[in-house]
């Protein structure tokens, strides 16, 4: 009795056995189908992570900065602590600063990509509005050498102008431009054709006038009045 | 021996459940030279990654991308970026297709959606054909 019992049901496990397993083959099938289907459509899927820092820069030992004088063409201004703006001939007078971007720690990695970048000027002696200009500086200078006669080569537009018309620090955006130093560098990738140089930028007023406006140097004895550049980056 | 019958089918049940799942985890095996499953494996056109530079608006949201680094043979298809945040939501995405002939290994996307470059945690590339 026990044993026809038994074959009986081995024999109903049988069957079931084949159901279930074609039950499970349809799964796997279709399984395999939804592959099959991303693959024949799907050449690449790449991801990258991006890792989102700050460096910020300040102080003589990460700054290089000076004024030059049209009234004294020779000669060089860079042991201030301070950096004029004039903008009427043959008094004028400018500033040009630039940072060492290698001096960030952590160091910015390779072909960085900026999120911001923000360069902060702060103002000692503003006594009318005026609208200051900041130009990329396109070839090399040193801060020693600079003077007025021996001006380094600016872009063709400006970075940024603001207007300033109180004292204190004042933000100008140049995100563009420390977006393109760091992007194309050490090896300049698509679209740039070359690295672009880190020159810094020259301070200027465009205007007309007589009006002196006044900026904290790297000298400053001051830290909080030293030009600062905040730099967010990602890698 | 008795048998119950309720034993024996729960006992397929997991067998077969258990070879389905290894079925399908042995489709979503991909290699760095093929993608596919089965009998329609497809050639990857490029495995060896890409590389990405960006460009800002005035918000300092990404205006566009440039994806470079990308192999001759994806030329002809379709790349889409999508930029994600840390939550992995999509906050900018564009599309190209990489021309047939003349393909130099970039694209430059124009990125549509206001995407914070800070909040950007992530570029996700599909290439189609």
């Amino acid at each position: 009795m026990n044993l026809f019992r038994t074959i009986r049901l081995l024999s109903r496990a049988r069957r079931l056995l084949g159901l279930v397993l074609l039950i499970g083959g349809c799964g796997a099938g279709v399984a395999g189908a939804a592959a099959i289907t991303i693959a024949t459509g799907t050449l690449v899927v790449s991801s990258k992570t991006l890792t989102h820092a700050t460096c910020t820069l300040t102080g003589t030992a990460q700054t290089a900065d000076a004024e030059v004088r049209e009234a004294n063409a020779g000669s060089n201004f860079s042991t201030q602590a301070s950096m004029v703006t004039r903008p009427d001939a043959p008094n004028r007078r400018r500033g040009y600063l630039v940072f060492d971007l290698t001096k960030c720690s952590p160091a910015i990695p390779a072909n960085a990509e900026v999120d911001s970048a923000t360069l902060i000027l702060f103002a000692t002696g503003v006594p009318a509005t005026r609208t200051i200009t900041l130009y990329r500086v396109t070839s090399s200078w040193t801060e020693a050498g600079i003077t007025w006669s021996a001006q380094p080569t600016v872009a063709a537009s400006a970075t940024t102008s603001l207007s300033l018309s109180s004292t204190g620090a004042k933000s100008f955006d140049v995100t563009n431009d420390v977006n393109d130093f760091t992007q194309s560098a050490p090896t300049p990738l698509p679209p740039y054709a070359a690295t672009v140089p880190d020159f810094g930028w020259m301070i200027d007023d465009e205007g007309a006038g007589t009006t002196q406006i006044t900026f904290g140097s790297s000298e400053n004895g001051t830290a909080a009045r030293r030009p600062t550049l905040v730099i967010a980056y990602a890698s | 021996m008795k048998l119950k019958l309720s034993t024996v089918v729960g006992t397929l049940v997991l067998i077969a459940a258990a070879a389905a799942s290894f079925a399908a985890a042995a489709t979503l095996s991909m290699s760095s030279r093929s993608l596919g499953a089965g009998r329609a494996a497809v050639s990857v056109c490029d495995s060896d990654g890409f590389s990405y530079t960006h460009t800002l608006d005035a918000s300092q949201n990404v205006a566009t991308v440039t994806v470079s680094g990308i192999a001759a043979s994806c030329a002809g298809t379709t790349l889409q970026l999508t930029l994600a945040d840390a939550g992995n939501a999509s906050i900018g995405s564009a599309s190209a297709l990489l021309p047939a002939s003349g393909f130099l290994g970039q694209v430059t996307l124009t990125i549509t959606g206001a995407a914070p470059s800070a909040n950007v945690s992530f570029y996700r590339v599909a290439v189609t054909s």
